[in-house]
């Protein structure tokens, strides 16, 4: 089997659009939260969101394809051309042996609904033509034919593990030599009234409006929710032959994946942690690491009240006493929850700490919750020697991802 | 033939084919010369409707494949929406 690398990073986050900008705020724990702006929640108990207000996609997108498509699409095709920038464009690799793969869990859904109610409003006649173009789907397939990648063009619906199951899954198609590369990555537009107020009345956003910026809390004793955010994440996966042969930037190795099914619940993570452990231990054995092999743990710490002492306790069953010695800390208190996106976002993050040997924070936990326990990086972005790091994922549907990166062999 | 509706409507074709507003000109085939294909009529025929305010019955674009052709369409149901859906029928 071959190994995989990554050359090639793009984002658009409430942090900051590039992984640059996104880095640097990350380490200086500045939070991208802020209150709703672009419609009123007037009804919700939740107020505030991770909106993305200063997104031109002029600059990535013709105005034909911004008028034609959702703003999913958008995010996603601006990060996906910012990592192809990043990795150098390599035009050299055959491109039928690239392929996409993205996740999501919205998709193109706000274009769906804005066209649902244009529909409902003015009748059959002003209905869009490009309607049924709007669809999970329509992302790779704009990626595809703006780079010009020949190879199969894959969206993943798993909703918060959505983008670490399109990195495994490419993963896996260039280990086993099917493809020489693959983007990857997540993007989500799930910040419009409708599904914001769903998922407030799912009860599953923060209450914690006021500051904006400590609204998610990751681990801490009073959260009560994450906070629902939009951006997308992509990454450039190369076999590590063809990166080399190429002279490519290589950031690191995408050592390991794994992905489980709880069987549990559409929305609460199985209380024992079993599967959410399995997903973890696949990830290391595929990477060929012991859990005490870990450097650092970018968690999936979303703020809810189930998920992040769930994790606490896969934390320790993996780990065991070693859980209370690894790092592990959540962007999600800086980001809030980009669904789809977040794992993808999460990896770039895991890269960039390898890269740069720094360990970034949790922030808003000034109070742990007493079943949360472990060391969380509460003082800040920490200097560490990082080779191998972890980044999970634990999403709606009961399902489990986790991913091993490594520091690039010289 | 209004001038401002004209370049309004010279700039939704641009845009939908990728093309400078100077390359949409008088007399060519949009079409054959400019790559027009189904989508892209139909997204013109929209994008034109909601700049203009009418609907046009589904199939007129079919027979027009010229900007001139597209304005009097635009033309004859902005000043009679019904009369100009009577007058495709009669044709």
């Amino acid at each position: 089997m071959r190994r995989v690398v990554i050359t090639g990073l793009g984002c658009v986050t409430p942090c900051g659009t590039g992984a640059e900008q996104l880095w640097s705020a990350i380490v200086a724990g500045k939070s991208g939260i802020k209150p709703v702006t672009s419609f009123n929640p007037a009804g919700c108990a939740s107020r505030v969101a991770g909106e993305i207000l200063d997104f031109r996609p002029e600059d990535f997108l013709a105005r034909r394809e911004i008028q034609a498509f959702s703003r999913y699409l958008h995010f996603g095709v601006a990060a996906a051309r910012m990592a192809w920038e990043d990795a150098g464009q390599p035009t050299c690799l055959d491109s039928e042996r690239v392929g996409i793969c993205v996740g999501s869990a919205l998709g193109a859904g706000s274009r769906i609904v804005s066209d649902a109610m244009i529909f409902a409003e003015k009748g059959l006649e002003r209905v869009h033509p490009m309607l049924p173009l709007q669809y999970g789907g329509s992302l790779p397939s704009e990626i595809a034919i703006t780079l010009g990648f020949r190879g199969p063009a894959y969206a993943v619906s798993t909703a918060c593990t959505a983008g670490a199951d399109a990195a495994g899954l490419a993963f896996a198609q260039i280990a086993s030599g099917v493809l020489d590369g693959a983007l990857v990555g997540g993007s989500d537009a799930p910040v419009f009234p409708l599904i914001f107020a769903a998922f407030d009345r799912l009860q599953v956003l923060s209450r914690l409006n006021d500051p904006p910026e400590r609204a998610s809390r990751p681990f801490s004793r009073e959260r009560n929710g994450f906070v629902l955010s939009e951006g997308a994440g992509m990454l450039m996966l190369e076999a590590e032959d063809v990166a080399r042969a190429r002279g490519a930037r290589i950031y690191a190795e995408l050592a390991g994946f794994g992905a489980t099914t709880d069987a549990f619940h559409h929305l609460h993570p199985a209380p024992d942690g079993e599967q959410g452990t399995r997903a973890v231990m696949l990830a290391l054995e595929h990477a060929g690491v012991a859990p005490e092999d870990v450097d650092y743990v970018n968690a999936h710490g979303t703020s809810t009240s189930k998920n992040d002492v769930t994790e606490t306790i896969i934390m320790k069953k993996v780990f065991g006493t070693g859980a209370y010695r690894v790092p592990i800390s959540s962007s999600k208190s800086m980001l809030g929850h980009l669904i789809g996106a977040a794992a993808a976002i999460e990896l770039i993050i895991s890269v960039l700490a390898i890269r740069d040997c720094v360990v970034p924070p949790t922030i808003n936990l000034t109070e742990p919750d007493p079943a949360c326990d472990l060391d969380y990086v509460t003082d800040g972005a920490r200097p560490a020697v990082l080779r191998t790091v972890l980044s999970t994922s634990f999403g709606f549907g009961s399902r489990n991802a986790a991913l091993v990166v490594r520091a690039a062999a010289n | 033939m209004d001038p401002q509706a004209k370049t309004r409507l010279r700039e939704i074709i641009a845009v939908e084919l990728q093309v400078p507003t100077d390359k949409v000109r008088s007399g060519l085939s949009l079409r054959k010369h400019l790559g027009m294909d189904s989508v892209a009529a139909l997204n013109i025929l929209f994008a034109a409707e909601e700049t203009f305010g009418i609907h046009v019955p589904e199939g007129e674009l079919e027979h027009v494949d010229e900007i001139d052709a597209i304005m009097a369409l635009i033309e004859r149901y902005r000043a009679a929406p019904t009369a100009g859906a009577a007058a495709s029928r009669r044709s």
